[in-house]
């Protein structure tokens, strides 16, 4: 899989892409600002790029801005984003119009290095990856009537995961149960709360995103 | 023709009443050049009068000049009610009469045998080169045209100004405008029955009754000074009983306002603190120029200027009217002074508690980014080395040696980093034993010799010592990254409930402290303990920050 990396902070960089070549990613090119990585983008397009939310110019959400760029002009190309903090404003800005190929991660994941990969080829494969912390915030927020009280606790586990933008098998494999049990949890989270089962899983993430941001 | 007699006898009759209310209007507003151009009319007027004299020089000079006082008669109607020819187009209109009189008319001398006086027994014209009839009937012509369109165009311009004036310029000037506007059209039938030509009687008639209305004129403006007086006495009055009701904020204003007939007056207060004047909510107040239409009047009180009526010259009368108005509203004026003088104060204090907010704000996204760039980061590679050394720990030690090594390096920086992000925000140091030992440790940490000379050991309150504290930081900072300095002198010192912060350095001296973020905020720091920030920093000679703050 081809790989772009953009962050400011060489040391990062360095250390990110070390991790990914060693794991068998090809990393075609390193960005260091928003528009440089606009331009590698353009040219080497890549399976996916990971990106730094704050890179000049401005150091503010430049390296956001550049991410929707890239889904707007290069669907293709997935890209993962990784923060310094969680704001959810940000990942469900990116979410909005599809989940598929996205991904906002905390910048700390970068060293839970298994979910860390998984998580870039999930996007690179046009899936999606959200940060738990993330999806928790989503979950916890107080609403009136909320039909999350009927999930049993097992189903809310099933239902941050899916959140997350997991499989059902590595939702499987996480919770250590069969796929056949997580099947039957998803249906009946579904039918709680009242949403169209969806075949693909970055469109199940979008439904279960807008259900949980309404 | 009797009419040299006729000019005589009525001759000192208006040039005198020229002359007198000229110079009545000058000296009651020597400011304002109608009065000034009043009494010049009247003076050019008793000169033309040598024309009629029966001595052939005088009788010629007489002629020359005979028609200046009209000019400037036409210059004061058009500069009222100010002093000023208001437009382009009025200062030509002027320009062009004076240089017809002057130029062109003695040009017309030269080869009129008779000159103006059609008479038998007029002494000879000594400018008369030749008499040339064919000339004199063009030059006549000519010169006739001339004045006419001067004459037409100075009525049209009169009605206009009479229409457009109001208040205090209505009541004193309407009536000269009006009188103009009469002579205007004397003038013009003068013209028409010489040109008509049916009997010189009638020409006669029209111009002594150009004579009479330029003859009243001066009386009839006299007459509204008069009145206007009158009014304005009244107007004091009526203003000292209305200020007898204790007028709330902002009815002072309109007491003075009415009193002299501006509703565009405007009231200022002198703040003897400060050296300058504010607006009733206590803002900065800037005085008007000279020549934008508005005048300032100041007022006193026991010597002292309390305040100050900005006034509009057009409308309000003279400025000894503006002055008594003042005089008569001075102890309301001084109570309001003390008003705005405290609202000019909360308004300052409103000001630097909004940029202390603004400080802290800017603080603390200080703080964020460099937590996040810095340690954060760090703290995350540092994590990820440690994860790839354990990767690789079995198959390849070496390795995984050398990424540990790396990761001790990566956390020794990310403590420096918190431990001067820490510092940053409060010196410990300062709190734990006050500004002595903080500057000195200060001293030993830059990266040149730095002489300390005095630095008070008592300690001082808390938010002079962190801003003292600031000031020899940053601007240590500053000489170690840009000055190419040997070395630096600090000191503070207390004197006149001041404590006076001074870094200096012997190096290149040319900081400017407009740019640079670091001087900024150390200036921002100050305004907000009412301090001042000054740099001298000659090229070549080095920089002196030197920081004074207020300290009882």
């Amino acid at each position: 899989m081809r790989v772009v990396v953009a962050d400011d902070s060489v040391l990062l960089r360095e250390g990110v892409v070390r991790l990914l070549e060693e794991s068998g990613f090809e990393v075609v090119a390193q960005a260091g600002d928003a528009e440089d990585l606009i331009r590698k983008v353009g040219a080497h397009k890549p399976d996916v790029a990971v990106v730094d939310i704050r890179m000049p110019p401005t150091n503010t959400d430049d390296g956001l801005r550049a991410a929707l760029e890239i889904r707007a002009t290069q669907p293709e190309t997935g890209v993962l984003v990784l923060s310094q903090y969680v704001e959810e404003g940000y990942a469900l800005e990116l979410v909005s119009d599809s989940a598929g190929g996205v991904g906002y991660l905390l910048k700390d994941r970068v060293a839970d290095v298994e979910r860390f990969l998984d998580s870039v080829k999930r996007v690179a494969e046009g899936g999606s990856a959200l940060d738990p912390e993330v999806v928790a915030q989503l979950v916890g927020r107080a609403r009136r009537d909320d039909p999350l009280a009927e999930l049993t606790p097992r189903e809310r586990e099933v239902l941050e995961l899916m959140a997350e933008g997991r499989s059902n098998q590595a939702i499987a494999q996480h919770l250590v149960v069969t796929e056949r049990a997580v099947e039957k949890h998803v249906t009946s989270i579904f039918g709680k709360l009242g949403l169209t089962p969806a075949a693909e899983d970055h469109r199940r993430v979008l439904a279960v995103l807008t259900f949980l941001r309404a | 023709m009797p009419l040299r007699g006729v000019v005589a006898s009525l001759g000192l009759f208006v040039g005198w009443g020229w002359v007198g209310t000229g110079l009545l209007a000058w000296s009651r507003d020597p400011e304002n050049r109608v009065g000034m151009l009043m009494a010049a009319t009247g003076f050019l007027w008793l000169l033309s009068l040598v024309g009629v004299s029966d001595i052939a020089i005088l009788f010629t000079f007489g002629q020359v000049i005979g028609s200046l006082f009209f000019v400037t008669a036409v210059q004061m109607l058009l500069s009222a009610p100010d002093g000023h020819l208001h437009t382009t187009f009025e200062r030509r209109l002027v320009a062009s009469a004076y240089v017809l009189t002057l130029l062109v008319l003695p040009l017309y001398l030269f080869v009129d045998p008779q000159s103006a006086f059609d008479c038998d027994d007029c002494p000879d014209n000594v400018l008369l080169i030749s008499a040339n009839d064919t000339l004199v009937d063009v030059f006549g012509a000519g010169l006739d045209a001339a004045a006419l369109t001067v004459v037409v165009v100075v009525f049209v311009v009169l009605i206009r100004r009479y229409r457009g004036a109001a208040g205090a310029e209505r009541r004193l000037y309407g009536p000269l405008y009006l009188s103009g506007i009469a002579l205007m059209v004397a003038l013009v039938a003068t013209v028409a029955v010489n040109a008509a030509a049916t009997s010189s009687d009638a020409a006669n008639v029209a111009w002594i009754t150009a004579m009479a209305l330029l003859g009243l004129m001066p009386y009839v403006f006299l007459a509204a000074l008069a009145r206007v007086r009158v009014l304005q006495g009244g107007a004091v009055g009526e203003l000292i009983s209305r200020l007898g009701e204790a007028p709330r904020p902002g009815e002072l204003r309109d007491a003075l306002a009415d009193a002299l007939s501006d509703p565009s007056l405007e009231l200022v207060y002198w703040l003897p603190d400060s050296t300058r004047f504010v607006d009733g909510t206590g803002r900065p107040f800037a005085l008007p120029k000279q020549g934008s239409g508005r005048a300032v009047a100041p007022v006193e009180r026991e010597g002292e200027t309390v305040a100050a009526i900005v006034y509009d010259t057009s409308l309000t009368g003279a400025r000894d009217h503006v002055r008594a108005v003042g005089a008569a509203a001075a102890l309301a004026l001084e109570n309001e002074r003390l008003d705005a003088e405290l609202r000019a104060k909360l308004e300052e204090l409103r000001a630097s508690r909004e940029r202390m907010l603004r400080v802290g704000l800017e603080e603390r996204r200080r703080l964020e980014r460099n937590l996040h760039d810095g340690a954060q980061q760090r703290l995350v590679s540092l994590a990820l080395s440690l994860r790839l050394a354990r990767s690789k720990l079995r198959h390849d030690p070496t390795g995984a040696e050398t990424l540990l090594a790396e990761a001790g390096h990566e956390l020794d920086s990310a403590l420096e980093e918190l431990r001067e992000l820490a510092r940053g925000l409060h010196p410990a140091v300062l709190s734990e034993r006050g500004l002595r030992t903080a500057i000195e440790t200060l001293a030993l940490r830059a990266p040149l010799p730095v002489r300390l000379g005095p630095v008070p050991s008592e300690r001082l309150p808390e938010a002079i010592e962190l801003a003292a504290y600031f000031v020899v930081s940053e601007a240590l900072t500053n000489v170690a990254k840009y000055a190419d300095a040997t070395g630096a002198t600090v000191s503070i010192e207390r004197h006149n409930g001041r404590v006076v912060v001074a870094v200096a350095d012997d190096g290149v001296g040319g900081a400017d402290p407009a740019r640079g973020s670091g001087l900024r905020g150390l200036a921002d720091r100050m305004a907000v303990l009412e301090g001042r920030l000054e740099v001298e920093s000659e090229p070549g000679k080095g920089t002196t920050v030197k920081a004074s703050i207020p300290c009882a």
